[in-house]
Order: C-alpha cells, then sequence, then structure tokens
C-alpha cells in the first residue's frame, strides 16, 4: 500500500521535459507555482492548467500514474471544495439541502470551488512533472546551483544538496523497511488500527524504535561507504552530468513566460464579460 | 480435515502502477497437522506473499484460506485470531526488536493475546530458554547483544506466542554455519516438543533437502511442484525451470543415473557417499570378472 | 613469486575501545600479504576479525599496533589517505547503505566526481564499470529498484569506477539469494580475471573460497593457516575447529576417503569430483 505513492518519483525517460536543464525546470515550477496564486479568473486558470496538461501530454508521462498522485491528495480537494459550498451564501442559491434552514448552495460556492480544487490539481500537476521528469540527483545539483550565491554568507550549500540527494534515495527504501516492520509486529498481534489507544501507542512504538534504529545503522554504514568513496565535505567535485542551458531551454522558458503573463494579464486588467466570472476569495 | 486449507488464491501487488505484479496464481494446497515443510523457490516466486496469506496479514484478491475448517477472513477476530495460531517470523527478525528489555520484546505479541501478567512472564522465559538466551540477558537491552543472540531473541518472540503452525521466512539468512546449525535444530525441536507445525522458507536447497519433511517449489506466483525431498530433488529439469538447482548429493547421483547406474536417491554427504561406494565396488567387480 | 604486493598485514593488532574495560582484540597479530592480481579468500565464523580486515586494509580503522601497507603506501600516513582509497576499493554487506544516489549512472559515478575527473573520463569511467560487472543496461534505472545481487553489482561499480588494483569485499553475497550471489561471484572471478585486479574476498560460504587462489583462515583475529584451498579443504579438522564447514562437494570427497575410496587429494570441487565418479564409472 505505502509502495504505491507516486508523489515525487522519478520516471527515466527521454521527452523534451527530462531533457531540459533541471535549473530551468525548477525556476519555472516556481514562477508557475507563484502565478497560480495569483490568477483571479476562470480564463487565467484554464490557460495555466491547460499548460500544466500540455506538459503532462509532452512528458509522456503516463496519465494513470499522474491520476495516482492527484488521488493521493483527494481529501483535501474534497475538503476545500465542501469548505468553499459551505462559506459562500451570497448569490443566486443553487440549492437548498434543507428545507426551512437558513443554508443554501450557491452558485459563487461552486464557482469559488471549482476554482480551488482546479488551482490544487494544476499545482500538483506541474509540481509532480518537476520530480517525474528530474533525477533526485539532477534535482538537489540544480538546487546548489542555483543557491551558490549564498556561499558568499557561509551557508554549507553542497552539504545541504548532498542532504537531500541521500534523503531522496533513501525515502523509498524506508517506506519499504516500514512496510516491513509493520507487518512484523502486526504478525505478533500489534493493533495498529483499532484497540484502545494506549495499546495503539504502545504498537507504534514497536514499528518507529526499528526504524529510527536501522535508519541510524543505515546512515553510519552510507558514511562509511562515502569515505571509501573518497568523499570529503566541502571538496571540488566534478560531475557526470553537466547542466546546459540550451535553445530548448530557451524556447521552454519562452512558451511558459507566455502563458504565465498571458494568464496574469488577464487577471489584473479585467476585460470584460468575455474573461468569466471572477471568485470571490 | 486438514489444519489449513488454502483454495485458489490469487494476488497482485502494485494495482494501476507501471510497476503491477501477480504475486500468487491460483494457489491451492493443504497442510495437515505437524507437518515440516520447506518452501524453496527463487526470489519474486511469491513465498513470502504466500506466507503473508497464512496469518492473515495479506488478503487474497479472489480465494480462500481455511484454517482448522473457518474462513481467517471472516471478520476482524478471525483475523486477529489467525495471526496468534499462526507465528510469522519474518527474514531478519532482528531488525524488529525494539523493546527496552529482552523480556519486554519477547513479551510484546503474549501481551497483545490478552494474556494474564504471569503467564506472559511464564511464557517469556521458557521462549528464551528454548532458543538458549541466557536469562540474564533478559533485563538487557536487545541492542546490546550479539548478532546471532538478537536473532534469537526475535525467534523467541514469536515463539511465546506459542503458535499451532510457525513459519519462518528464511531463518538462517546471514548466519555462519555454526549459527545456522543452532537454528536448524531449534526449529527441530519445537516441532518435536509442541507437536505444532512448521514451515519455513529456505534459498539452500541443502536445508531444504536435509530438514524438511514435505517441499513446496513455487514459480511466478504458481505452486510449481508438493512433494517429499526425494521426489521434488528428482525432478531436475522442473527445478531449472523454477531457476533452481536440487542439493550437490541429488546432481551427482542423477548424473550417474544418466550414465546407466541404478543410483539410489540421498541428500546428506554420508548416505550419497555409501550409494556411491556401492557403485564404485560393483564397478570393480564387473572390471575384475 | 615476482609479482608486486598491493596489500600487505605486518603484525597487526586491532582492538575495539567502546569501554576501556571491556576492550575486545578484534585482531590480533596478524601478517599477510596479496600479491598484484591474487583472488585471497578470507573465512572465519562470525567475530574472528574478518570484517575488521576489511576496514584495516583502507586505512577506515587504522592498526592499534603493526602496519598495514597498500602499494607500500602505510595507511596510517594521512598523507596517502585519498591515493589510499583509490588503490584499495572495499566493499560491504549490505548494498542498499552503500548506494548513494537514486539513478544507477549517477551513483556509479560518485567515487569519480569526488576525485574531481573531468566530465569526459567520469562518462568514459562509468561506462566501462558497469560494463565490466554486466549492468550496462541499467545505467537509467533507479536503485532502488533493483534485485539485491544487481544493488550489490552497481556497488562494486561504483568502486572499479576509482580504478584500484585492489578489491577488498566483505562478505557481499551474504544478503542475497542464490541467483544474485552466482551473478557476482561470476562478476568478481571476471574482475580479477580479465582487468587483473586484486579480489580479497571475506566470506562464510565455503564454496566461494574453493577458487581462490589462497586462502586466510581466520579465528579469534588470529591466522589459522594461509594455503592453497585444496590444503584448506583437505583438513576438515582444522575447519571445523574454526567453526566452519567443508564446502558440499569437498564434504562428499571426505566422506568418499573415510569409506576408503582413493580419491586424490587434489580434488574438492564440484567438477572435479565428477570428473573422478566418471573415469571410475564409465557410460554403460
Amino acid at each position: 500500500m505505502l509502495k504505491e505513492i507516486t508523489i515525487g518519483q522519478f520516471f527515466p525517460g527521454r521527452s523534451l521535459l527530462h531533457k531540459l536543464d533541471p535549473r530551468t525546470k525548477l525556476v519555472l515550477t516556481f514562477v508557475y507555482i507563484v502565478a497560480l496564486f495569483l490568477v483571479r479568473n476562470f480564463f487565467g486558470l484554464f490557460l495555466m492548467a491547460g499548460f500544466a496538461g500540455l506538459g503532462v501530454l509532452i512528458s509522456r508521462i503516463p496519465l494513470k500514474t499522474v491520476w495516482k498522485s492527484i488521488r493521493a491528495l483527494v481529501f483535501i480537494v474534497i475538503f476545500t471544495a465542501v469548505l468553499q459550498l459551505l462559506y459562500h451564501s451570497d448569490g443566486d442559491v443553487l440549492w437548498r439541502p434543507f428545507p426551512g434552514k437558513e443554508f443554501a448552495v450557491t452558485w459563487d460556492g461552486v464557482y469559488s470551488a471549482v476554482f480551488l480544487v482546479l488551482r490544487i490539481v494544476a499545482l500538483v500537476v506541474m509540481s509532480s512533472l518537476l520530480t517525474y521528469t528530474t533525477s533526485p540527483t539532477m534535482l538537489t545539483d540544480a538546487i546548489e546551483r542555483l543557491l551558490s550565491p549564498l556561499k558568499v554568507f557561509h551557508v554549507k550549500v553542497h552539504s545541504l544538496a548532498m542532504m537531500m540527494t541521500i534523503a531522496l534515495r533513501f525515502i523509498p527504501t524506508l517506506i519499504e523497511e516500514l512496510d516491513i516492520i509493520m507487518n512484523a509486529q502486526k504478525a505478533r498481534g500489534a493493533k495498529l488500527d483499532a484497540g484502545k489507544l494506549s495499546e495503539r501507542l504502545k504498537s507504534m512504538v514497536s514499528i518507529f524504535i526499528p526504524l529510527f534504529v536501522s535508519a541510524f545503522r543505515r546512515a553510519a554504514e552510507l558514511a562509511v561507504a562515502m569515505e571509501c568513496r573518497c568523499y570529503t565535505d566541502g571538496a571540488n567535485r566534478s560531475r557526470l552530468k553537466i547542466m546546459r542551458f540550451s535553445r530548448l531551454d530557451l524556447l521552454w522558458l519562452f512558451v511558459h513566460v507566455a502563458v504565465v503573463f498571458a494568464a496574469l494579464f488577464t487577471s489584473f486588467y479585467p476585460m470584460g464579460s468575455f474573461f468569466l466570472f471572477q471568485p470571490v476569495i | 480435515m486438514a489444519q489449513m486449507r488454502i483454495d485458489k488464491i490469487s494476488y497482485r501487488y502494485g494495482h494501476g502502477t507501471p510497476f503491477e505484479i501477480a504475486a500468487l496464481r491460483d494457489v491451492s494446497f493443504e497442510i495437515g497437522e505437524g507437518e515440516l515443510i520447506g518452501v524453496i523457490g527463487h526470489t519474486g516466486s511469491g513465498k513470502s506473499t504466500l506466507m503473508q496469506m497464512l496469518n492473515a496479514l495479506l488478503k487474497p484478491d479472489s480465494g480462500t484460506v481455511y484454517l482448522n475448517g473457518a474462513d481467517i477472513h471472516k471478520d476482524k477476530t478471525s483475523v486477529y485470531r489467525a495471526r496468534f495460531q499462526v507465528g510469522l517470523c519474518f527474514q531478519y527478525p532482528e531488525y524488529q526488536l525494539f523493546g527496552e528489555t529482552c523480556a519486554e520484546d519477547i513479551a510484546f505479541g503474549p501481551r497483545n493475546m490478552g494474556l494474564p501478567e504471569e503467564e506472559v512472564k511464564a511464557r517469556t522465559e521458557r521462549a528464551a530458554d528454548f532458543v538458549r538466551l541466557d536469562r540474564a540477558l533478559l533485563q538487557r537491552s536487545p541492542f546490546d547483544l550479539s548478532g546471532g543472540q538478537k536473532r534469537r531473541c526475535a525467534v523467541a518472540g514469536v515463539l511465546a506466542m506459542q503458535p499451532e503452525i510457525l513459519i519462518l521466512d528464511e531463518p538462517t539468512a546471514g548466519l555462519d554455519p555454526a549459527g545456522r546449525d543452532a537454528m536448524i535444530s531449534l526449529i527441530r525441536a519445537y516441532r518435536q516438543n509442541t507437536g505444532a507445525t512448521v514451515i519455513f522458507v529456505t534459498h539452500s536447497m541443502e536445508i531444504a533437502a536435509a530438514v524438511s519433511e514435505r517441499i513446496l517449489v513455487m514459480d511466478h506466483g504458481t505452486l510449481a511442484l508438493d512433494g517429499t525431498p526425494a521426489e521434488v530433488f528428482s525432478q531436475a529439469e522442473l527445478l531449472e525451470k523454477c531457476g533452481l538447482a536440487p542439493p550437490f548429493s541429488a546432481r551427482v547421483l542423477s548424473a550417474l543415473r544418466a550414465r546407466g547406474y541404478d543410483a539410489p536417491d540421498a541428500f546428506a554427504p554420508e548416505e550419497t557417499a555409501d550409494a556411491l561406494c556401492a557403485l564404485l565396488r560393483a564397478e570393480e567387480k564387473q572390471t575384475v570378472c | 613469486m615476482d609479482r608486486a604486493e598491493i596489500l600487505r598485514f605486518d603484525h597487526v593488532s586491532y582492538i575495539y575501545e567502546e569501554e576501556e574495560a571491556s576492550a575486545v582484540k578484534a585482531v590480533d597479530d596478524l601478517s599477510f600479504s596479496v600479491k598484484e592480481g591474487e583472488f585471497l579468500a578470507v573465512l572465519g565464523h562470525n567475530g574472528s576479525g574478518k570484517s575488521t580486515v576489511a576496514r584495516l586494509a583502507n586505512g577506515l580503522y587504522l592498526p592499534t599496533e603493526g602496519k598495514v601497507f597498500a602499494a607500500d603506501m602505510d595507511t596510517a600516513d594521512p598523507a596517502c589517505e585519498i591515493d589510499v582509497r583509490k588503490t584499495v576499493g572495499v566493499v560491504f554487506q549490505n548494498p542498499d547503505n552503500q548506494i548513494v544516489a537514486s539513478i544507477v549512472e549517477e551513483d556509479v559515478a560518485f567515487g569519480p566526481e569526488n576525485l574531481n575527473l573531468p566530465q569526459k573520463e567520469i562518462r568514459r569511467r562509468v561506462d566501462a564499470a558497469l560494463d565490466a560487472v554486466g549492468m550496462t543496461e541499467y545505467a537509467g534505472h533507479e536503485t532502488h529498484r533493483l534485485s539485491g545481487g544487481q544493488k550489490q553489482r552497481v556497488a562494486i561499480a561504483g568502486i572499479i569506477a576509482m580504478r584500484p588494483r585492489c578489491l577488498v569485499l566483505d562478505e557481499p553475497t551474504a544478503m542475497l539469494d542464490p541467483r544474485g550471489r552466482a551473478d557476482v561471484m561470476k562478476t568478481l572471478i571476471s574482475l580479477n580475471r580479465d582487468l587483473g585486479i586484486a579480489v580479497v574476498l571475506i566470506t562464510h560460504f565455503m564454496d566461494e573460497a574453493a577458487g581462490a587462489d589462497r586462502v586466510l583462515l581466520m579465528k579469534n583475529g588470529r591466522r589459522a593457516a594461509l594455503e592453497t584451498p585444496d590444503r584448506i579443504f583437505s583438513e576438515p579438522g582444522r575447519l571445523t575447529a574454526c567453526g566452519l564447514e567443508l564446502p558440499d562437494a569437498a564434504k562428499l570427497c571426505d566422506c568418499l576417503r573415510k569409506r576408503g575410496v582413493k580419491v586424490p587429494p587434489e580434488v574438492y570441487r564440484e567438477e572435479q569430483l565428477l570428473a573422478y565418479l566418471f573415469k571410475r564409472l564409465p557410460e554403460r
């Protein structure tokens, strides 16, 4: 069950998105997310969401996989939608579920719910695309490069990036291990999903202690293995994969900026009814 | 009536992901009380999944597992009961130790069974004695023990539940020859003393041949072979298809059979040597005549 | 005899000092050497000090007494640290805990990257190392989805990419299934024969030692024997005293000899025994 989470995974491939400089992808994803929160109308949001959809098509990641990462957030999505429906009581009434009661579902509420859900989905899809198409090492390398100006302030940028690389590398290993430990303790009658709170806490202890012990053991062994491979913190390291800002990056940058600009422009310069309703948020 | 009946169970991992695999396909067999069964098959053949079916950790997508005639997934109570009746000791169980003391750790299972405290204590001590874990160590942290002691402490945690069916997933993995022999005699002793059914998974054909009375061979999620060691290891071709090879002794004897000699089945080196001596003597006589 | 020594232990002792009262002498006055291109197996029961040997070989541990030389460099000399590690590569038991990166080729590149080699050279070495362990087709795969044997071969490639002249492996197959074990053993033999890399294989699987040039037998941190495998396996009593046992084929040879069958002393491996039996028992 735990093994089926697809958020944050990398799917090796040869698509255009895979070939982009990870720095380009990282910065543009960041820009996209910021813009997503600034967009105020449906036209802009559709444009942005459509662009994320285009990204999925270009990346050739199976739609099923993308759907899985959205599905993981289904509770947040439903919660948001319900909250919006409850919150908006102004505007044209669409439906009064409880006759005689004040509460009503209004068009405003529906618009806001749809708007917010679409925004979350676009956010998840775009940020998933980043990790789907960029290997963890490339991603942390890109972060290291982008943050390198901070070295002036004696921030250990390289160490931070190395920690991230190792964390990303070990997440799947530890998830797998967690799965095994949970099953092993369940086999000894651990009650993880039922029973009294004290029993459940005891069972949690039986899972997290072995997990931590194992994580520390792995860390110690990994440190030794890295030493054997001549790793010294802060020394000059070369790279197998050199990041190059190519024409492809320039093209993608241009398209991306154009989409974001168009979406934001229509949000801040309302141009009549063509651009639809602007939800009150 | 069989103690356990596995009826046409199938199971898939990772539904809908690109990594979906069929772990079990239409597996059926029965387990009689007091049997000593070895399960072999290469990695990914579904043996570990099968073991987790037997104590209701996993629920088959289709098919049923019956324990003493009742479906183990009938309700929550029957699932919990199955966990205690069928004790499953995972691979490298020492990595699941967590107790402040060894005694605490061993007592985890019996406490979850809701046994009275005196009984828990008695069982803990009995299990520790059984795996030859020094009583003095019971009050120490399990993390202070040596590798072999940790393994035995973890096994004691399963034995203390006094399961009717004991399942061990690769109990000898990573042990040196002395540790391996100790673990094997422990498995034998548990069965002899309690009359329990014992099922163990192993990668070693030699151990499977030497220890078990019945062998199940798993291949690609199906039960490929089921029989006595002699029956199973005489099927060299089928085993090879499953990515396995008979133990060395069996290979020597079947190579001689292929050369037209009347060689019996044997697995222990002594028996094999006896058989070879007989063949060599017969051959010498013939050449003298 | 004229081949140069690549690794030499000279009266080495090593004491773990977690608590002063319970100081344990893990390695006790151990001397041996490994020649260029040699395959040495180190056998011993758990706690015989064989794993400490691996960590002493490339200066992870420094001897309490005595000296360890890697290609004539003293491992205790801080100036030689990097060169020692480049010369003697060490691979450990659990492949999961040696893999740093999420993608196979990125992991293999980790060592060369640390050596600050130019990008083209890294590429060459990564490709060659993956080829040497037969993992070329997995270059772009995620490391955590590989099987145990594949992971261990990636870990070996990660060391090979630093071009060591000696490879020390601490029970590299202990956590693997038979197929993974066989693949790793095949890889080690080909690295030794084809690339001339000296291999020190620390193991408790007797059959893995059968193909070695020499076997170092350890007991309680000391050297119990250092001989060719046929001599080691023709003395079952000595192995038992070290908490070990004969490999299956040698055990059968031993049983036959005890029954008066005159199996030649140099026969101890599967194929040798089969050949001998086939000679005595012609096809009918």
